[in-house]
């Protein structure tokens, strides 16, 4: 990977992503131990699991647009998944939903592109989609014992295997470089007499790797959802809301941080865990608390119907 | 889920734990690599933790003693990954940029020449380092101490653009609570300044328990609770919260007593600190027994100790170089290899602490400064102040080139015997007092000039005040002078008068009177050669020639009635006498023209010049002088004047 590329990720991919990535580059993680292998695992979860969040929300957009049933591919154990969210589910919502919306013909904001990163052709996966297979192939191979039965020269290998997988992952959503990840922190509407009102937006830039987050204002022609995660191209009206399942938080967790749905306790309780310093909440612990457990229910039961009612009955 | 891939990583990553750790830090700070013994701070740990992730700035401040430096440098520090954030400790001590400067290259050694710009050498390293870096400026009371207010707002100013232009940099102030209004003066560039900050306070008796037994029971060493129990007590005893270093020494000295006696199991006993002695007097105790075991040396290490004080009784950071020159205003002169030697022995007994990278020593907490401050007696701690405004003001120096004003100067005389000051520090008073002299020389040439023009404006003045005042008394002499001159001549003209009037035949009496007042009206006149002068000889004149027509001198009365005219020509009494010389004298017609120019005039106010030649052809006729012509000029006159 070339190294103009390389900071282009670090500067300009989510934050999600560039945060764990840019940990690579440092001189604790240059040697091929068992940190870069750790952070090369690390990095690909975190591609899979934005993947698998746009996908989700590209799918929940299109849904409720269109209605109708979701595909059984998804719906199918969708609960279960979603409420013990792992890589490999992560995985799983970003191809099944991908395919889905290329089949269905719904471009959406990101699902066009991200289809054709992830597949070659229609039900065909993509190198991208193969190899981010394989580190999580990898990574369940691993487990506690094993690792610390390892020798340097194993970690090497692996290393060795893992990052050009990781690279050639990253290659392909370079896609993600045109689009823009912001935190709507606060929305002001202005009215003077006879005139319409404007909206003028207070957003939190979550690019890159650095997590200070500089807050820019701005006049849009549309009007943003407010303390929403949100992905949207500069040049386009269209955006995509990834709440709840991407939040950003300053008193929840340790420290101010977008942390990422982590799973399901009970039925309204979401459980988030940051994408670098801010640690781990429980959405009941937070202000916002009503209005997760409302998407979060929102999104079960537009996924999985049939479970739903199934419960209910 | 994330977490899995911390824990199936955890046990390999991270710095290798010491082999046999020491429970207690003595007057040391905890560390990154003490988070094992660290208790008692984790609800400020998280504290910081947040704050510290809020703002690119942030503030923690507290008393001394409170572990504000153990907070960030263990607490904040342990909890962040070595490969998300480079922290950099700052001493400001020195002239801030270039502290950061070395700190930064110290860390992040660049193979080429760095470049010259700080914030350029901050980006770099950022981007080298791919991580956010982080500068502590821990101690930051010596920001205040040292630097000038120049170099603090030069510094300030720095900062500020770091922050504005977007480095991926967070800036750390520890500071003692005493000095945090004096960064009320930087906020001017830091505004944000005091919005995200943390008070550390001293520890509570449940925060100094834990601090007590957490390391204990992670080591694995015995501690009675009845010595804990005691120690609380005695530490909280003020209701002030706890005296770190106090309970740091006490557990130190109690733990390496246990490990003398048994070096397998230590235990901690109560029996053991009861043969302590007094706990709040421990440092103080601590360091008089250390010293006092220098015998001989005991002195000369107790003046080592003290250039390791502030005016202020905190603790400094200084060069064997620049301690050598601070034992010479305490009276001791320690040749540098005792001195490097005594310092060894002081870094030994964990008194002092070396700062290796640059050669520099300190006391190892600031309590013991407070200690040591107290050795000194009055004139030292004078000194003492004296220096450190010195040094304050060569900074200053270095950075303006601003020398010492005459102020300074003046202060300093009493204690500059004994300050002994050496190199830059007497360079900068040796120029000070060679500006103050040039100073006052160019003050003096200044006052000099300024007194030549204003004495010789004054002079000027004077002279011409002078002149005129001579002049006024001159004229006003002159004029008195003249008043009694003319009074005098009055007198002889009146006596001329009388003797006429009188005694008619004694005409040259009169004539002599006359003559008297004509010599003091010519004088006066040659004398003063004003108008009254001139009007008075001429007036004297006039009155000469009346008395000479008396003394039949008709041609000398004609020449000085015609004086008399050309010196005052609008007084037409002297014609009279005029035309009466010619007249007496055969000149009908002259004397005629002139009767008939004048017969209309009048002579004065009273009088009309017919009316006075009228009278004096009458007095010349009782005095026997008659001319036949003088009835036709009488007719004239009458006839000229109306009169009948």
């Amino acid at each position: 990977m070339k190294e103009r590329y390389i900071r282009e990720i670090i500067e300009g991919f989510p934050y999600p992503i560039a945060a764990v990535f840019v940990r690579l580059r440092t001189d604790e993680c240059l040697d091929p131990g068992s940190l870069r292998l750790k952070y090369i695992l690390a990095t690909a979860e975190a591609i899979a699991r934005f993947l698998g969040v746009v996908a989700l929300v590209e799918c929940r957009d299109y849904l409720e647009e269109q209605g109708g049933p979701p595909p059984p591919t998804l719906s199918v154990d969708f609960a279960a998944r979603f409420r013990r969210i792992t890589w490999g589910n992560w995985l799983h919502f970003a191809r099944e939903g991908f395919k889905w919306l290329q089949q269905v013909g719904q471009p959406g904001l990101l699902a066009a592109q991200l289809a054709d990163v992830y597949f070659d052709r229609p039900s065909k996966e993509s190198r991208a989609a193969q190899a981010l297979g394989e580190l999580l192939t990898l990574r369940n191979s691993l487990n506690h014992d094993k690792i610390k039965a390892m020798y340097p020269h194993e970690f090497r290998a692996l290393c060795e295997d893992a990052y050009p997988r990781l690279e050639s992952v990253l290659e392909l959503l370079e896609v993600l470089l045109d689009y823009e990840l912001t935190f709507v922190s606060q929305i002001e509407v202005l009215k003077r007499r006879k005139k319409d009102p404007s909206y003028w937006h207070r957003l939190k830039k979550i690019q890159g790797n650095s997590s200070d987050f500089l807050g820019d204002r701005r006049r849009l022609g549309i009007t943003l959802d407010s303390h929403a995660v949100i992905l949207r191209h500069p040049d386009h009206d269209h955006y995509l809301d990834l709440d709840p399942l991407l939040v950003y938080e300053d008193e929840a967790g340790k420290a101010p941080d977008i942390f990422f749905y982590n799973g399901l306790k009970g039925d309204a309780v979401v459980e988030y865990a940051a994408c670098k310093h801010g640690g781990q909440f429980d959405s009941d612990g937070c202000a916002r608390a009503g209005e997760i457990a409302e998407e979060v229910q929102h999104l079960v039961q537009l996924f999985s119907p049939a479970e739903e009612n199934r419960h209910a009955g | 889920m994330r977490d899995d891939l911390d824990d199936l990583f955890g046990g390999l990553v991270g710095a290798p734990v010491a082999e046999r750790p020491q429970p207690f830090k003595f007057l040391d700070p905890y560390g990154p690599d003490d988070r094992a013994i660290f208790f008692g701070r984790e609800s400020e740990t998280a504290l910081l933790y947040a704050q510290f992730f809020k703002s690119r700035l942030t503030l923690v401040y507290g008393e001394s003693g409170t572990g504000k430096t153990s907070l960030i440098d263990c607490g904040l520090r342990a909890q962040i990954p070595p490969e998300d954030m480079l922290f950099i400790p700052v001493r400001t001590a020195f002239e801030p940029a270039t502290a950061v400067r070395q700190a930064l290259l110290k860390q992040a050694p660049l193979a080429e020449e760095p470049p010259e710009d700080l914030e350029v050498l901050l980006r770099e390293v950022i981007q080298r380092k791919h991580k956010t870096l982080v500068l502590v400026f821990d101690q930051f009371e010596e920001f205040f101490l040292f630097q000038p207010a120049s170099v603090r707002r030069d510094f300030a100013r720095q900062m500020a653009v770091w922050l504005e232009h977007g480095l991926d940099l967070r800036l750390l102030i520890g500071i003692r609570q005493e000095y945090l209004a004096q960064l009320t003066e930087l906020e001017e560039w830091l505004p944000d300044l005091y919005q995200n900050r943390l008070w550390v306070r001293r520890m509570s008796r449940e925060q100094a328990q834990a601090a007590i037994t957490g390391p204990c029971r992670a080591l694995d060493i015995a501690i009675e609770p009845e010595l804990v129990a005691e120690l609380l007590d005695t530490l909280t005893a003020g209701g002030q919260g706890v005296e770190l270093p106090i309970l740091q020494v006490v557990l130190d000295t109690l733990y390496r007593r246990a490990v003398a006696d048994d070096a397998e199991q230590p235990r901690l006993t109560h029996a053991g600190y009861q043969a302590l002695g007094q706990t709040q007097n421990i440092l103080a105790q601590f360091i008089e027994e250390r010293v006092s075991a220098y015998q001989d040396e005991a002195e000369p290490a107790r003046q080592v100790l003290k250039t390791l004080v502030t005016a202020e009784g905190t603790r400094r950071l200084s060069s064997p170089a620049e301690m050598e020159e601070r034992l010479l205003q305490f009276g001791a002169e320690i040749p540098n290899e005792r001195l490097l030697e005594l310092l060894r022995r002081l870094v030994d007994d964990r008194i002092v602490r070396e700062d290796a990278d640059h050669h520099r020593f300190e006391l190892r907490h600031d309590a013991l400064a407070a200690r040591i401050w107290q050795w000194m007696t009055g004139i030292e701690q004078e000194l003492l102040e004296v220096r450190q405004t010195l040094e304050h003001r060569l900074r200053e120096y270095r950075q303006r080139g601003r020398l010492l004003d005459a102020g300074m100067l003046d202060d300093l005389k009493p204690y500059e015997s004994r300050l002994h000051l050496r190199g830059e520090l007497a360079d900068l008073v040796a120029k000070s007092k060679q500006q103050a002299v040039r100073a006052r020389r160019r003050g003096r040439r200044r006052l000099i000039a300024g007194l030549v023009v204003g004495w010789a404006f004054a002079g000027f003045a004077f002279v011409q005040w002078d002149l005129a005042e001579q002049a006024r008394n001159q004229a006003e002499y002159q004029r008195n002078w003249a008043e009694q001159e003319i009074n005098r001549a009055k007198q002889e003209k009146t006596r001329a008068e009388q003797s006429l009037e009188h005694d008619a035949g004694n005409t040259p009496a009169a004539r002599d009177a006359i003559m008297e007042a004509l010599t003091i009206a010519r004088d006066s006149h040659a004398k003063h050669q004003d108008e009254p002068s001139r009007q008075f000889l001429a007036q004297t004149l006039g009155n000469l020639s009346f008395t000479l027509l008396f003394n039949r001198q008709f041609q000398e009365a004609i020449a000085t009635a015609e004086e008399a005219l050309a010196l005052n020509p609008s007084d037409i009494l002297p014609a009279t006498n005029q035309a009466h010389g010619y007249l007496l004298s055969g000149q009908f017609e002259k004397a005629e023209a002139i009767y008939r120019q004048h017969a209309r005039d009048k002579v004065n106010d009273q009088q009309t010049f017919a009316e006075a030649v009228l009278d004096d052809f009458a007095k010349l006729r009782e005095r026997g002088i008659d001319h036949p012509d003088m009835k036709k000029i009488e007719t004239l006159l009458r006839t000229s004047s109306g009169q009948p």
